[in-house]
């Protein structure tokens, strides 16, 4: 078993729209930026982990082979929301350690243009007569009927009731999380934005959820996003010739 | 003309409307969906229980971007109904922070859904303010 494993290369893209670019274009950018910064190819990797959310089911490991790279490797599509990049890593380290080869390559991507409100899963669509379906016996979508489904909702609850069990979690405390998560962000210059905003200016800005806000982003645990926000980033990692070695990716932070 | 029928299964609206779970008759833990086992506990047998039409707010927010048919703002909430955890809307209040608070006492109502091609009305439910 792999005592160390090391990441090699890591590459990320622009967080952004990208309406030109698809899922896959976006992946072989950081796959391929982060072999190129290890200094190593597709064939010296011994596994690909591929993380997508979106787009579960379109096997996008094998969509990126096609297009950087098929040497009759292993590829592993993994899903796990908020998560999927970072399980993606989990899948390539896991591999080295079990000594199926030394080098992984782990990739992350999505991309949420249009994706709406990230609701549940649980919507169904009307039809003529009332019908019960699914495991609650709905005969109507119950999003927005019986409570809400969507993220930015079910977080600012989740925040709300934090603040109502343990004390001292008002507003405030979620505004300055964002203050910081945009100072942070001028930092980064493959952020999406890169702007810094007051504690003052966020506290004033119109709530979409309350207690979340509208256009800040990232500040869990009640999250701030703007409600069609869309983004893509990937980021991936090759490792290593002699030692072994696993890439890291991110799944792109939902917000 | 049918009988109205209730958004969700766990939604009874004959005689005075409640809602139900199932508990699992060995830990207690409570669902309103079908489940397979117990989540908690991994026993495979439930009962139906009502679940009380009183509560406690537990948390909000007030949802001002929703699906298409859905009227905004309104109020999403958990309601605490003697431990029972219960996903709402919190109806017939004003969808502000200066009218909706946690801790404020709730109690069941029935809300209207409309009617299908069939002439049959559906019924949803939400918890308003009590007293
Ligand atoms: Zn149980």
């Amino acid at each position: 078993m792999a005592e160390n494993v090391w990441i090699l290369g890591i590459h990320m893209t622009k967080f952004g729209k990208h309406p030109d670019l698809d899922t896959v274009d976006l992946g072989a950018q950081a796959a391929r930026g982060a072999l190129s910064d290890a200094g190593l190819h597709m064939r010296d990797v011994g596994v690909l982990a591929a993380g997508n959310l979106m787009r579960a089911a379109a096997s996008f490991g094998q969509q990126l082979q096609k297009q950087i790279g098929q040497t009759g490797i292993p590829v592993f599509n993994v899903a796990n929301a908020c998560a999927t990049g970072a399980t993606a890593l989990r899948v390539a380290i896991m591999a080295i350690r079990a000594g199926e080869t030394d080098v992984g390559l782990a990739v992350g991507v999505e991309k949420l243009s249009g994706a709406g409100l990230l609701a549940g899963g649980t919507a169904q669509q009307q039809g003529d007569t009332w019908s019960p379906q699914g495991r609650f016996g709905a005969v109507a979508p119950i999003d927005g009927r019986i409570g809400t489904e969507t993220m930015p909702g079910v977080f600012a609850q989740i925040g709300m009731e934090y603040g109502h069990r343990y004390g001292g979690a008002d507003f405030e405390l979620f505004a300055r999380i964002s203050e910081k998560n945009h100072a942070h962000s001028t930092l980064n210059p493959l952020a999406s934005y890169q702007k810094r905003f007051s504690l003052e200016q966020i506290m004033n800005e119109v709530r979409s959820w309350s207690p979340t806000r509208t256009r800040g982003r990232c500040a869990r645990p009640t999250v701030t996003v703007a409600p069609r926000r869309s983004w893509s980033a990937s980021r991936s990692c090759a490792p290593s010739r002699s030692s072994s070695s696993a890439g890291p990716s991110r799944s792109a932070p939902r917000c | 003309m049918s009988d109205p029928v209730p958004l969700v299964d766990y939604l009874v609206l004959t005689g005075q409307p409640h809602l139900t779970a199932h508990e699992c008759t060995a830990c207690g833990a409570r669902y309103f969906d079908r489940r397979n086992a117990c989540a908690a506990c991994e026993a495979d047998t439930f009962h139906t229980v009502d679940v009380p039409t009183e509560g406690e707010l537990r948390a909000f927010t007030i949802v001002s971007y929703a699906a298409p048919g859905i009227p905004v703002p309104f109020v999403a909430g958990v309601v605490d109904c003697g431990g029972t955890s219960v996903r709402a809307n919190v109806v017939n209040v004003s969808a502000d922070p200066e009218h909706v608070r946690v801790g404020m006492k709730l109690r069941l109502t029935t809300v209207p859904l409309g009617t299908d091609a069939a002439g049959t009305e559906a019924v949803g439910f939400g918890f308003e303010p009590a007293g």
